[in-house]
């Protein structure tokens, strides 16, 4: 057992760097925006998705309606669909383990686990449990200390632009990987598209609108059987 | 309704969504799996709803008045040039961050 935790906490320390850090933005953020450090550190408890988390904070400041809320948070936590479809024999496990280990599939568990292929069968699940729950310690630690020391922070006029920096390098990233930039011209499209059509429900038209041209491009694969 | 209330209804509203996301493909699995329409949706979407999440996020009704964006598309050109050399998340949205700071006092 101490071997699964020493592996898992060595493997996910690189980790605390990015989610502590940005947990405490959050909790920075939320704070400054008016919400109580209790109701800002339940928040990174219970939905545990950082992009979902900082784009509902803009939609919560603006009143948005719950529909609005559902449909964004639907589209961006969709990713995570993709994700366990490749631990499926993985997490075949007890169903208290198996929940927790589904709660806490986020980006970098997932890199992690899909990087650091089980080793002797029995005590993966062990490597998975330690592995997920720090993860999910830092954010959420990280999230309670920018709450809590957020009162004594002055506030920064640009603090927020950390959430367009950081999708910008999930953008990189992901440009790095496929290095095509096809697949960035359809949200542009999709974006300037929606702009006009509606620029108070940019969003949820832009998302709409790409997944109606992705699938409308790439018809032959679609159609294939 | 009163502000506490929309925002605990939010997160619960929040907390079913991430979960359902989650616990979904270890439901139905082997169906997505057989699905062409997943599969490319699978492939080509995170792209589009990464760009889209960047252009939401920095305003996009922002760029009709002054300063018309400029200083968002400054530091969104710091963020990418940094993480192109140093390759460091937290790195990269550091400068991002403290260059368009920087940019809105000037600008």
């Amino acid at each position: 057992m101490k071997q699964e935790l020493n592996r898992a906490l060595q493997l996910s320390s690189p980790i605390f760097f990015a989610y502590f850090p940005l947990g405490m933005v959050f909790g920075i953020l939320a704070c400054h925006l008016g919400m109580s450090w209790q109701i800002a550190t339940l928040m990174s408890v219970l939905v545990y998705a950082g992009s979902v988390q900082f784009v509902a904070l803009s939609i919560i400041l603006s009143h948005g309606s719950y529909f609005s809320l559902i449909f964004a948070a639907l589209f961006i936590a969709m990713r995570n669909c993709f994700y366990g479809l490749h631990l499926l024999e993985r997490f075949n496990t007890r169903w208290p383990l198996k929940l927790f280990l589904i709660f806490g599939l986020v980006d970098a568990t997932y890199a992690l686990l899909v990087t650091h292929p089980s080793t002797e069968s029995g005590k993966d699940k062990l490597f998975c449990f330690f592995l997920t729950l720090f993860i999910y310690l830092y954010w959420v630690l990280g999230s309670l200390f920018g709450a809590i020391f957020s009162q004594w922070l002055p506030q920064f006029p640009g603090l927020k632009f950390v959430l367009p920096a950081f999708f910008m390098v999930l953008v990189i990233e992901i440009y790095l990987k496929t290095s095509s930039l096809k697949r960035f011209i359809i949200p542009i499209i999709a974006a300037i598209a929606a702009y006009f059509i509606s620029p108070n429900n940019f969003l949820l038209i832009a998302i709409v609108l790409s997944i109606g041209l992705i699938l409308l491009t790439n018809y032959r694969k679609v159609l294939a059987k | 309704m009163n502000q506490t209330t929309y925002i605990i209804g939010a997160i619960f509203i929040l907390f079913a969504i991430t979960m359902i996301t989650r616990i979904f493909p270890f439901i139905f699995g082997n169906l997505l799996k057989n699905s062409t329409a997943v599969q490319t949706l699978g492939e080509y979407l995170p792209a589009s709803i990464m760009v889209l999440l960047v252009l939401y996020e920095i305003n996009i009704k922002s760029i009709t008045t002054a300063p018309y964006g400029i200083p968002a598309c400054l530091g969104l050109i710091i963020v990418t040039l940094v993480h192109l050399w140093k390759r460091n998340i937290i790195f990269s949205i550091t400068a991002g961050t403290v260059s368009y700071m920087l940019f809105i006092h000037i600008l």
